[in-house]
């Protein structure tokens, strides 16, 4: 076990030395000028020529490369065009309100799909399972973008249900002012018991956190279904069949625990994919997280930020992957020592 | 000559399963259909059409939809059923075209690293680990950020993101058959490797590669639609379905048809390929033939 964690250790810590390099590329030799790129559009020749220098774009390639790596290391990001701050600064002040959004939305999803997904495997080639496999389908064929603008349209405009703009009522500011500690405001208005702006705050998480559910609950789902089938036609769990437990408690846990194993690895993956989704999301929603800042970036053609940020959720991805993997080594051993 | 026959061979076994399957499995043949529906649509877009989808009337603008203008018109009068319509000849062909590029990277790299192994196979594998390490839409918006917006920096963005995802698929495959026998003593008996990688390995890994291209098409159109939608993709007056639901953003929701239908159309073809892609997984993978009875 030690041996397979500093194999996979050090594998990650490559993959992020390689992430660095590939932003590398796509932010200082892709772009026609990366100087005149990163110091803006209205930037003077004076001014490119200083940020030149300042980028070491005049050294050759190999020391670019160190000065951009000591650089990443060190938390100097670069200074973002449109904001005019640090972007990691600015990436981190944005996150938290992002990882509330995926966070929520990948609870819903699991919370809505583990249970579709067995009932899809329970009753497999039946009426009901058609019908989840149908709607999983659909959610994750649907692009984020559009589901935003529809619910908009049904339950703001049409239903007059739900808020469809920011975190909370603002003016909640002047009547119950939140302290921020966490900048997630869910959890920083439960934690100072601040319950008028935890209400407004809830109801303004819903929208945005059920379009960011549709592809994870869509995976999930699928996931349940076929990894329970697989296992429920695996020896052991044939075996208990011949022994003559009940079908219940074949199905609840026999077959679950291994069938659950591959549905934490995808979790992983569908939380860095839903960050990314975030990017269509936040703007239509007015959040004020990680893909509203990459949206106006994008908009603004901030190269600094836009690399930033894909550094930033490249690095998370890695690392969740990494995570899952021990996970996955420490529940199931065989996968050590292969 | 003799790899064409083994490859029809292969294709013809796999005809036959999708025929037994199509009457097993209803969802396949759904989606079989859906996908047929979005390829005539595509063809006979000129004669479904009522308009040229770039034709402007300034007096018809945000027109609602009639028996006259079936979606409405957009900000420009111009016909959205007509750009709807003549949409399907875009988003699709993207697809086909990044996934055409991703398999002629993405194949041969895997062959040589799955086939021959060693330092080469594992740089490529390296290589191959850092281009998964992102989540396909972040790496591909990133390139396309530097790149000058257009279809062909979305193409080429998309495809240098999707190609790892064949490399890894086509290894695991080509190292399992590199070490079985009869590879073996085509070797012994002195068979040229091109001839073992065209005659043995590559027909082996054929089938799952067309289960993940069909799963992918999908995936591939959400993508591209995502970019477009981010103003990195297609450019006015393409009538790309991702760009017309961001354009229709600024009159929503009083024009909700401008988003509503192009947005309706990108899942119509997502779906449609999904349910395409899972169908053949279901009937081409017998593992999974027998557990899901």
């Amino acid at each position: 076990m030690s041996r397979y964690l500093l194999r996979r250790v050090a594998l990650a810590v490559l993959v992020v030395v390689g992430v660095v390099v590939l932003t590398f590329v796509i932010a200082r030799v892709i772009p026609g000028d990366p100087a005149a790129s990163w110091a803006g559009p209205h930037a003077s020749r004076q001014e490119i020529a200083q940020v030149r220098t300042e980028l070491g774009l005049d050294l050759p390639l190999p020391q670019q490369i160190l000065r951009y790596f000591s650089g990443v290391l060190r938390g100097n990001w670069g200074t973002s065009i449109h904001t005019h701050q640090p972007v990691l600064s600015d990436i981190m002040d944005r996150a938290p309100a992002s990882i509330e959004l995926v966070v929520t939305a990948i609870v819903i999803a699991l919370v809505v799909g583990l249970p579709l997904g067995l009932a899809s495997a329970r009753w497999a080639h039946r009426a009901p399972d058609g019908l989840i496999r149908i709607g999983a389908v659909f959610a994750v064929s649907m692009p984020a973008f559009w589901l935003a603008l529809i619910l908009q349209l049904v339950f703001f405009q049409r239903l007059h249900v739900l808020p469809v703009a920011g975190q909370y009522d603002p003016n909640l500011d002047y009547t119950h002012p939140l302290t921020q500690y966490t900048r997630m405001v869910v959890v920083d208005s439960l934690i100072t018991a601040n319950w008028a702006v935890l209400r407004s705050g809830l109801s303004h998480l819903v929208l945005p956190a059920l379009v960011v559910a549709s592809y994870p609950f869509g995976v999930i789902t699928r996931m349940v279904r076929g990894s329970e089938l697989d296992t429920l036609g695996e020896d052991h769990v044939r075996a208990t069949r011949a022994l003559g437990f009940p079908e219940r408690a074949i199905f609840g846990r026999f077959a679950l625990k291994p069938a659950l194993v591959p549905v934490v690895s995808v979790i992983a993956l569908v939380f860095a994919y839903s960050l990314v989704n975030t990017f269509l999301v936040e703007t239509i929603f007015d959040w004020p997280g990680l893909g509203s800042y990459a949206a106006d970036s994008i908009s603004s053609l901030d190269t600094p930020a836009i690399v930033g940020i894909t550094l930033f959720i490249a690095v998370i991805y890695v690392i969740a992957n990494l995570i899952v993997d021990l996970v996955q080594a420490w529940v199931d051993p065989r996968i050590a020592l292969s | 000559m003799s790899a064409e026959i083994l490859v029809t061979a292969d294709t013809e076994g796999a005809l036959q399963a999708i025929r037994r399957g199509l009457r097993a499995n209803r969802l396949l043949a759904i989606g079989l259909v859906m996908a047929l529906l979005i390829v005539l649509v595509a063809i006979l877009a000129p004669l479904l059409a009522p308009e040229a989808p770039d034709a402007v009337h300034p007096l018809q603008t945000l027109l609602p939809p009639s028996s006259a203008h079936w979606f409405g018109t957009d900000q420009l009068g111009r016909d959205l059923f007509s750009r709807v319509v003549y949409g399907a000849r875009i988003s699709p062909v993207i697809a086909f075209l990044v996934l055409a590029i991703s398999c002629a990277v993405g194949i041969p790299l895997g062959i040589a690293a799955g086939y021959y192994g060693g330092r080469i196979g594992e740089v490529i594998m390296r290589v191959t680990d850092v281009f998964l390490a992102f989540p396909a839409l972040l790496l591909a918006l990133a390139l396309a950020a530097v790149l000058p917006p257009s279809l062909g920096s979305v193409t080429l963005a998309v495809s240098v993101t999707w190609w790892p995802w064949y490399t890894r698929l086509v290894r695991a495959q080509a190292a399992s058959v590199a070490g079985r026998p009869f590879v073996e003593g085509a070797k012994a008996s002195g068979v040229s490797d091109l001839r073992i990688l065209l005659r043995h390995v590559l027909p082996n890994s054929l089938t799952p590669l067309i289960v993940q291209v069909s799963l992918d098409v999908s995936a591939v159109i959400l993508t591209v639609s995502a970019l477009s939608f981010l103003g990195l993709g297609a450019q006015d007056p393409t009538p790309e379905w991702g760009l017309m639901v961001s354009q229709g953003q600024v009159y929503f929701p009083g024009q909700w048809w401008l988003v509503t239908f192009p947005g309706a159309a990108i899942v119509f073809t997502a779906v449609a390929f999904n349910l395409l892609g899972d169908g053949l997984r279901d009937v081409l993978d017998p593992r999974r033939l027998v557990t899901t009875r």
